[in-house]
């Protein structure tokens, strides 16, 4: 009798939380699922005029894929977007984790609260506008640093025209630009932890080094490991905006990269179903990505489902 | 967190109030006013039609509704979608790529029948229908034809070169390729601008990925000197079509610019530089003293008082682009227009709706000459301008219509019209004029299927940067050409810009 | 008395370890703030200034408001203020209210199909329909230049559901079973109990949703057509274009923005995010309060 009183109860929130979930569960329907057809595009020779349904189907059906793959940059694009993305996840996590860490530690309000404003600031600037200051302070004629080389009588150092150093510039722009954003997140996980930890590691002798990695760390990885799942989802992107801006002719070997080849192709050719191909290739990876990462995730018990 | 939220649901609420009194206008217009819609490419941001005169005018005039609205970013995309939802706007500016899509999907409408009815645009372009090089699939679908010479400017830009340093170092103005290095060397070398410090260069440009412009846009009058383009090169020549970067010209000019650059004389940033305003910015601070440059980006206002302020001492003068060994000199190369130009199409969705395709007509044969072209270029006689002597004066208040240029949907009379706006800047614009440039023919050349035009330019493009500054060596030129047959399929586009030329009567 | 201890305690307390997170903390802000600095700076200095001192103004002098009154003059930028606030006020509640009434549910383990929902949410994260199809819903919906084809397409997306998601899981089940031992529904415990206790992850979704609403810019391209519906990006980015790209024809005699007006159109479009951002910060306070989570 108890049990069915209990089973009734349990049923009857069950169902309180599904009509919870039912208006985010029609959001997606209609903006994210509906539209999935679109999908069919990177498999049809689209006709503008006579809509996705009814244009016709490509021959093959591949052609699209094919016509990435067999491009001469395929490996190029393949290679610079993944050391790019992946580059920069390592560098913007290490640093976003790093600058919460140190928030967190610091004692002098003021200064905490100054500290977390100013870093938080340059995410509020296009990179149009980054671009200007990257160029005022890297061009190899006119930026500061190699205006003060030259009149110290040393040589310049071509920072925006050489494969290696465009890449060490992309990477720390973007920690620049976005690190104190991205602390943003492990300062609310930071925030969760329950201080009697910190109070019962102090009371075991814990140095404040140790303090950070017994217990603020071990508290947040399940956000560290969300993180990453969600960053490796977009591990394909690399960041159109950053590098188009950016780049010029002498670095397209380095940073030349899947969104920007195919915009470029937009312009000139405006192929919506390469474009489409390319996208639901990207989307293929990011996924079987995923889902392996989720997979060893679930080793620590933290999961996305 | 409750202030937080209640804050917001205030300010929410205001914001809605503003939002309910300022509810779009209603379209309580009379059903024969049709709203005719034209979607313009312009980073420069459009007029607000409550304070344009001249589309008040227009809508008065010919009894339309006229909407141009200029899109500022990312209008490749909009049109795309907006023509693919069937809202395709009446009228559209279209580059070649797009053009040829739309053409391909039947969303453009061929003019060849409906030109012959528009008085005004016979007089002004009376050949346009007997000229088989404007014909795409056998259809006319431009709206632009082509003024004669008597009007028709082919180019802005040329060289420019500071006077006041080389008549402090004691030079010549530079005519032959030596001298130009030498000139462009002693720039460098040798501070012409008597700080003492060593800080200037030689020879500037753009030579960044700008839209609309080839990545070696600066160097076009030394690649001129050998008689060949930049990179997007279609030249003919005995009879035949060849692309440039393939030719022993192109090979020479590299060595030569290798050469050039290694000596150091030329600013660093020359491939980086994307806009006009970095180009400005070294001209302002006394960084460079030769340039290839365009006139309407350096001496029109504002930049004539700009650069009088900054730098009062510097003279700087146009000069003809160096002569090569084998006697060319020429600018630049100048596109021929054949299909695959840019320019303004109808939608075919018009053909539907005669009453409404024929007011579309009477408002573009409107613009075209004569009056109709007057008010889009000066805007209202009486106001803007006035006729002084059968000639077309401004008044002090042609300032209020600077955004004409939005209107002017078939283009203008464009030596009267640089004649008439920028006066001050007559000698300028004539010395770039008349600038022998190098027929080049690309608005002939379609894209093979399953060919992407964009890797052959990136090829040609990298690897062009890779000569010119040494990274790959000379001797490997050859590899250079055939990987263009073998990878990026040269041969097909050869093919195919032979027989469309051919079609157009011009092989 | 009490003041006096407490200031003496607080200088106790600076070991080396405070003062290495101090220079630290330090050092990261000023290489952020050196680029900065350029940017408002110019944003005061006059052309001339900015050409004699070679790109860099350590002082703006005199100080030229020219950028600032550029920029407040151009026709467009009052009324896309007025736009841009609309959409990220009313957007990020209705934000707010979609996403936790999704998180909630999905950080349960006694959801009904909860793995399968968890995937359902994920992946339009990585798969899209594309622009022409989600055109058409906006278009079918009837949201066509209205302020909502702005706020609707975007009432959730996933990275925040699943952040909020990730935080409520880590709150005690204690808390939900007490509140539904005292007869409330599932509604009143997810405001009364979760809320308040999740405050970090609320604030954190919230200036993530606001951020994203101010710098709407696609959704505004696509799907709103009056020039009076534009919102403050669109502005932005035809400012900082202007120009740059023009065909020959045109850029004859359109003339680009100046530096000091670029600079001036950044400082304003960020200035109210961040001075929105203190207000925040509180909630992102190590050892708050909240008590009670498990580990």
């Amino acid at each position: 009798m108890k049990d069915l009183v209990e089973r009734k109860r349990i049923k009857s929130h069950q169902i309180q939380l599904l009509l919870l979930a039912v208006p985010g569960i029609l959001f997606f329907a209609a903006f994210s699922y509906f539209p999935m057809y679109g999908i069919l595009i990177a498999f049809k020779n689209f006709q503008i005029k006579k809509g996705i349904l009814k244009s016709p189907w490509a021959d093959p059906w591949y052609k699209y894929f094919k016509q990435f793959f067999e491009n001469p940059y395929c490996k190029q694009l393949l290679t610079n977007t993944v050391v790019i993305s992946v580059g920069k996840i390592v560098f913007n996590m290490f640093f976003s984790l790093s600058l919460a860490i140190v928030l967190s530690e610091l004692k002098v309000k003021w200064l905490k609260k100054s500290v977390q404003t100013i870093t938080y600031l340059p995410h509020f600037l296009s990179w149009v506008i980054v671009y200007g200051i990257i160029y005022a302070l890297f061009s190899e004629s006119s930026g500061l640093i190699n205006v003060a080389l030259r009149s110290a009588g040393k040589p310049t150092i071509p920072f925006l025209t050489s494969d290696g150093s465009f890449r060490m510039l992309l990477y720390f722009s973007d920690v620049w630009k976005e690190a104190g954003w991205g602390a943003i997140i492990y300062l609310a996980a930071i925030a969760g932890i329950d201080p009697g930890l910190y109070e019962a590691a102090a009371v075991d002798g814990a140095s404040r080094w140790q303090r950070i990695w017994r217990v603020t760390l071990p508290s947040i990885r399940p956000t560290i490991i969300v993180m990453l799942i969600l960053k490796l989802g977009t591990v394909m992107n690399a960041g159109f905006d950053q590098i188009y801006i950016l780049y010029n002719s002498q670095v397209y070997a380095s940073s030349d990269i899947i969104d920007t080849w195919v915009y470029r192709i937009g312009l000139e050719q405006l192929n919506y179903s390469l474009a489409t191909a390319v996208g639901l290739f990207k989307s293929v990876i990011s996924t079987i990505l995923v889902l392996s990462v989720n997979k060893i995730a679930r080793k620590w018990e933290e999961s996305l489902w | 967190m409750k202030r937080i939220l209640l804050v917001m649901v205030c300010l929410a609420l205001v914001a809605g109030m503003v939002f309910a009194q300022a509810a779009p206008e209603a379209n309580a217009k009379e059903d024969e006013v049709y709203k005719i819609v034209y979607y313009h490419n312009s980073s420069a941001g459009g007029q607000d039609p409550a304070k344009d005169p001249i589309l008040k005018a227009l809508d008065e005039k010919l009894g339309i509704d006229l909407s141009v609205e200029v899109i500022t970013t990312d209008f490749e995309s909009k049109l795309n979608l907006e023509v693919s939802s069937g809202n395709a706007p009446d009228i559209m500016q279209l580059k070649s790529a797009q053009f040829k899509t739309l053409e391909e999907q039947g969303v453009l409408l061929p003019l060849e029948d409906y030109l012959p009815t528009m008085k005004n645009f016979m007089q002004r372009y009376p050949d346009i229908l007997d000229d088989p090089t404007l014909r795409y699939n056998g259809h006319l679908y431009f709206l632009n034809g082509r003024d004669d010479d008597s009007q028709r400017i082919k180019a802005y830009s040329s060289l420019w070169v500071r006077k006041d340093w080389l008549d402090k170092l004691g030079l010549a103005v530079p005519t032959t390729l030596e001298e130009f290095k030498n000139v462009a060397i002693a720039f460098a070398t040798q501070d012409p601008d008597g700080n003492g410090i060593n800080d200037t260069f030689g020879f500037c440009g753009m030579g960044g990925n700008a839209e609309n412009k080839d990545t070696m846009y600066a160097w076009n009058p030394i690649f001129g000197a050998f008689g060949v383009g930049e990179l997007n090169d279609w030249q003919i020549q005995d009879g035949k079509v060849f692309f440039g970067p393939t030719s022993e010209r192109y090979k020479e000019a590299l060595v030569w610019i290798r050469d050039f650059i290694a000596t150091g004389a030329v600013d660093p940033d020359i491939m980086l530089i994307n806009t006009y305003d970095q180009i400005r910015e070294k001209v302002y601070r006394n960084q460079v003293g030769l340039m290839y440059m365009t006139w309407a980006e350096f001496v029109k206002a504002p930049f004539n008082t700009m650069l009088a302020e900054m730098t009062p001492d510097a003279q700087w003068i146009q000069i003809a682009p160096p002569v090569g060994p084998y006697g060319d000199s020429f600018d630049s190369i100048y596109n021929v227009p054949g299909f695959l130009q840019s320019g303004r199409c109808l939608s075919a969705d018009l053909a539907n709706n005669p009453e409404k395709l024929q007011k579309v007509l009477d408002y573009l044969d409107y613009i075209v000459y004569g009056e109709g072209l007057n008010l889009v270029c000066y805007g209202i006689e009486g106001t803007h301008w006035n006729y002084v002597d059968g000639q077309i004066v401004t008044t002090d208040k042609i300032g209020e219509v600077s955004y004409s240029w939005m209107h002017q949907v078939m283009g203008r009379l464009e030596k009267e019209y640089m004649s008439i706006k920028f006066p001050y800047c007559a000698a300028e614009v004539q010395f770039a004029a008349n600038l022998p440039r190098i027929d080049s023919y690309k608005n002939f050349v379609t894209i093979p299927a399953s060919r992407n035009l964009t890797d052959l330019n990136r090829y040609v493009d990298e690897e062009t940067v890779r000569f010119m500054y040494g990274r790959r060596d000379i001797s490997e030129f050859s590899d250079f050409v055939n990987t263009l047959y073998k990878t990026y399929g040269l041969g097909e586009y050869e093919e195919i810009a032979a027989e469309n030329l051919k079609n157009a009567g011009l092989l | 008395m009490v003041k006096a201890q407490k200031t003496k305690t607080k200088h106790k307390k600076l070991e080396p370890f405070d003062i290495l997170m101090i220079v630290i903390a330090s050092f990261a802000a000023l290489i952020i703030i050196f680029p900065l600095y350029y940017v408002v700076s110019l944003s005061f200095s006059s052309y001339t200034q900015y050409i004699k001192s070679s790109g860099f103004v350590l002082i703006p002098n005199p100080i030229s408001l020219d950028g600032y009154k550029q920029f407040l003059t151009n026709q467009a930028v009052p009324r896309a203020f007025l736009v841009t606030i609309f959409i990220t006020v009313v957007g990020t509640l209705l934000n707010f209210l979609f996403t936790v009434t999704l998180a909630y549910p999905l950080s349960r383990r006694e959801l009904p199909f909860r793995k399968f929902l968890a995937i359902y949410t994920f992946l339009p994260m990585i798969f899209s329909g594309g622009l022409i199809p989600t055109f058409y819903v906006v278009k079918r919906l009837g949201l066509m230049n209205t302020v909502w084809a702005m706020i609707i397409p975007i009432l959730i997306t996933t990275y925040n559901l699943t952040i909020t998601r990730s935080f409520f899981q880590s709150i005690d089940d204690a808390y939900i079973e007490v509140g539904r031992i005292e007869g409330m529904n599932e509604v009143q415990i997810l405001f009364h109990v979760i809320v308040p206790l999740a405050k970090p992850v609320i604030a954190t979704i919230i200036l993530m949703y606001g951020v994203m609403h101010w710098n709407t810019y696609y959704h505004a391209l696509y799907y709103v057509r009056s020039s009076n519906l534009q919102p403050l990006q669109v502005v932005l980015k035809g400012i900082l274009m202007k120009a740059q790209s023009t065909l020959e024809e045109t850029s004859l005699e359109v003339t680009a923005s100046t530096q000091a007006m670029k600079q001036a159109a950044v400082v304003i479009t960020a200035l109210p995010v961040v001075l929105v951002y203190p207000f925040l910060q509180k909630y992102f306070t190590k050892g708050m309060l909240i008590g009670g989570i498990k580990g």
